[in-house]
């Protein structure tokens, strides 16, 4: 297993070589980084300047050279407008990791939850639910979803909370809720019969009638802040107590988490009842079971192992695709993490070494991701042999 | 699990086959006085029943999944909608009507905007595009992942090891940032070259998969047992093992066509996809996502569009792949 990783370490490092080569060629391809400067009264001297303080005038790749030379001291070098990329850079990176870590786990959780339940229920109407649900999330482009997180998520919620109240209609669904979840929850296994079910929805639709009636309680007389926030990571001067200071900064990640998280959540889901299915109906269960083992035992020990490997497999590219994805949500919700960064840095204007200390730290990143990826791959399955 | 209750009886089966297959099978019309509805038992009736392929018995299955087909049709007609009817409408995206901001009425189905365009015929013609995309991407990426992944699966070794590290290497680099770069260099506005980047780019999905499929399929018994008669490797992939993952390529596939229709978006949102005039889905919903407060319908309608395209594929992927797999479906054929 040591050896293993110090290989694929080794493998790592001469792609994240190619990897920043091939990103090197493709953001001084992107445009011209003196563009803004030809229509300046000075423009002869001032391009003059940045061509020799960028090494503009020498060929690409010992440019690459210069520029992989710095990134081997730690310095990734001057933005357009001459300071250090670096101080930046760090800002960036820990806003972004808040927000892409935060959503990874959820959609990780939620999706392998939901999909492993479907799977277990398949055509049942947690299934249908969950499966239309997962496709709705698909079908939907992030920003059209992150207009209407806005207007419902934020505005009516945050209406809502100046003077909450709980309907009769939000006590009903509150209750039908407590019962679905109870009743898919405690009915799995081989105990799983008709009469369980109508107990265990019975109990739920209990807890949630409690649940409304302490909310209700609760709620009486109470007014909130306008706690949800559509606008950056954190109120700017904010002052208070660091209790005060966490729900603050969780007021402002909950929309742009569940924006970035819904459509990871939706692939795990889907990818988990697929797998989870195909397990389910392979020899080895069928034996397992047929050895008289328990319902519980068959699918959490036996197939739920082997139904997670498709899914790790996810787990390394979804990382990448949240890192992308976390462009498109941090210019809707003006975060101004890594996506922002890069997006300033190629769109906006042409700011190579910025958008080069991004890709690189993504890449960086998605290889450690793979990693790990590969060695749980190994763990979880004894049929792929390490050597 | 298999509802075996469902399963119809050899009569029941019979007389389904009698109906569907033409005149080549059974008459189970009434005759040498036996009653209606009772098949002839005869052993020579059991054994003349026509042998079905393994086409016509995933088309028998996905015909009667409900939701699958439903969705075929709707996606059917909305291409026809898009594509058709798009030319019968009398209104041309590119006609300037004088009626700007209007909310929809019968003149203006899904009203207009702000110059007066005719946003039915719009939405009409963002959905061809977006359509085009997303479908030549989703055929590119998969046939170029399921080579690569069934390759490198079969084969391991240094042919698994290098293809691998250039998935590796291109996973390393988010899409959106590779296509925002490419798109910058070429200039944008080509989506026949967005569409050929896209593909570029999303084959990777599909070919880890298809690898890892092959990869646990590769030391299944009747591999080796195809490689004992003296199979060769192009058919032992082709023919033994393909269709084993044909459920996960399905999958895969329906999943490309409906990130490829987000990805368009997305791009169009940084103003990397279509070029105005011509006009895609996702470039309406970018362009007029600030409109929610003040003309909502100029927000909702490519949305709708752009989930119900998206639904419907996924829908028909899912009918598919359960029409597929013969070991886990709820209809028999």
């Amino acid at each position: 297993m040591f050896l293993f990783i110090v290989r694929r370490l080794l493998i790592a490092i001469p792609i994240l070589i190619l990897s920043s080569v091939l990103v090197f060629v493709l953001v001084v391809n992107a445009g011209d980084p003196l563009e803004n400067l030809r229509s300046r009264p000075n423009s002869q001297q001032l391009i003059e300047q940045k061509t020799s303080a960028y090494h503009l005038d020498q060929p690409v790749f010992q440019r690459y050279l210069t520029w992989a030379k710095g990134i081997l001291h730690g310095d990734f070098g001057k933005d357009a407008t001459g300071q250090e990329v670096r101080p930046k850079l760090m800002r960036a990176l820990w806003i972004t990791m808040r927000l892409v870590i935060a959503a990874a786990i959820i959609a990780v959780v939620l999706g392998i939850t939901v999909g492993v339940i479907s799977a277990i229920r398949q055509y049942t109407l947690f299934d249908y639910g969950s499966t239309f649900l997962a496709f709705l999330f698909f079908a939907m482009p992030v920003f059209w979803f992150a207009v209407l997180l806005k207007e419902f998520g934020a505005i009516k919620l945050n209406n809502w909370l100046q003077s909450p109240g709980l309907s009769i209609l939000a006590g009903i669904i509150i209750v039908a809720i407590g019962a679905g979840l109870a009743s898919i929850i405690f009915n799995i296994g081989e105990k799983r019969s008709r009469k369980r079910g109508m107990v265990a929805a019975a109990g739920g639709a209990a807890v949630g009638l409690l649940v409304w009636t302490l909310l209700a309680v609760w709620f009486g007389g109470h007014t909130f802040t306008r706690w949800i926030s559509t606008i950056g990571p954190e109120s700017p001067n904010f002052n208070g107590n660091s209790f005060a200071r966490i729900g603050d900064l969780a007021g402002h990640m909950i929309l742009p988490t569940i924006t970035l998280a819904i459509i990871s959540f939706a692939t795990y889901s889907r990818f988990q009842r697929a797998s989870m299915l195909d397990t389910l109906s392979s020899d080895y269960v069928r034996t397992a079971r047929a050895k008289g083992l328990s319902n519980k035992r068959v699918i959490f020990r036996h197939a739920f192992r082997t139904a997670l490997i498709p899914v790790v497999t996810l787990m390394a590219i979804d990382f990448g695709l949240l890192l992308g994805g976390a462009i498109i949500t941090e210019t809707v919700f003006q975060w101004r993490g890594m996506g922002t960064l890069f997006y300033d840095a190629v769109l906006r204007d042409i700011d190579p070494n910025t958008a080069m200390a991004y890709l690189m730290v993504t890449a960086t990143l998605v290889i450690v991701f793979n990693i790990v990826a590969d060695i749980a791959y190994a763990y979880l399955d004894p049929r792929i042999r390490i050597d | 699990m298999t509802d075996y209750g469902r399963r119809p009886g050899i009569r029941e089966t019979l007389r389904r086959v009698g109906a569907t297959s033409g005149a080549s099978t059974i008459q189970l019309e009434p005759k040498d006085g036996l009653a209606e509805g009772e098949a002839p038992l005869g052993p020579e009736r059991e054994f003349t029943v026509e042998a079905r392929s393994q086409w016509k018995m995933v088309m028998r299955r996905f015909v009667r999944h409900k939701l699958a087909m439903g969705s075929l049709i709707v996606f059917v007609l909305v291409t026809l909608l898009a594509f058709v009817g798009a030319r019968i409408w009398k209104y041309d995206y590119l006609t300037v009507t004088p009626d700007a901001s209007q909310a929809p009425s019968w003149e203006h189905p899904f009203g207009t905007d702000e110059l007066g365009h005719d946003y039915f015929a719009q939405v009409l013609r963002g959905a061809q595009k977006s359509i085009e995309i997303a479908l030549i991407v989703a055929l590119l990426a998969t046939i170029l992942g399921v080579l690569i992944g069934a390759i490198s699966g079969y084969f391991r070794g240094w042919v698994d090891t290098g293809l691998m590290r250039v998935v590796d290497l291109l996973l390393t680099i988010p899409v959106i940032a590779i296509a925002a770069c490419l798109g910058r260099t070429i200039g944008g506005g080509d989506w026949w070259l967005m569409s050929f980047i896209l593909a570029a780019v999303l084959w990777t999905t599909t070919a880890r998969i298809i690898r890892g499929e092959f990869l646990s399929i590769r030391e299944k018994e009747f591999v080796e047992a195809a490689r004992a008669i003296g199979a060769k490797d192009r058919r032992i992939i082709f023919k033994h093992m393909l269709p084993n993952v044909v459920g996960p390529m399905i999958v895969s596939a329906t999943l490309v066509v409906a990130t490829a229709i987000l990805y368009e978006t997305a791009l169009s949102y940084l103003g990397l996809g279509v070029k105005r005039p011509d006009t895609s889905l996702g470039l309406l919903v970018a362009d007029f996502q600030r409109s929610f407060q003040t003309r909502p319908w100029l927000f909702w309608f490519p949305g709708l569009f752009i989930i119900v395209i998206a639904l419907s594929i996924n829908f028909i992927g899912d009918g598919l792949r359960d029409a597929f797999d013969p070991k886990q479906t709820r209809v028999r054929a």
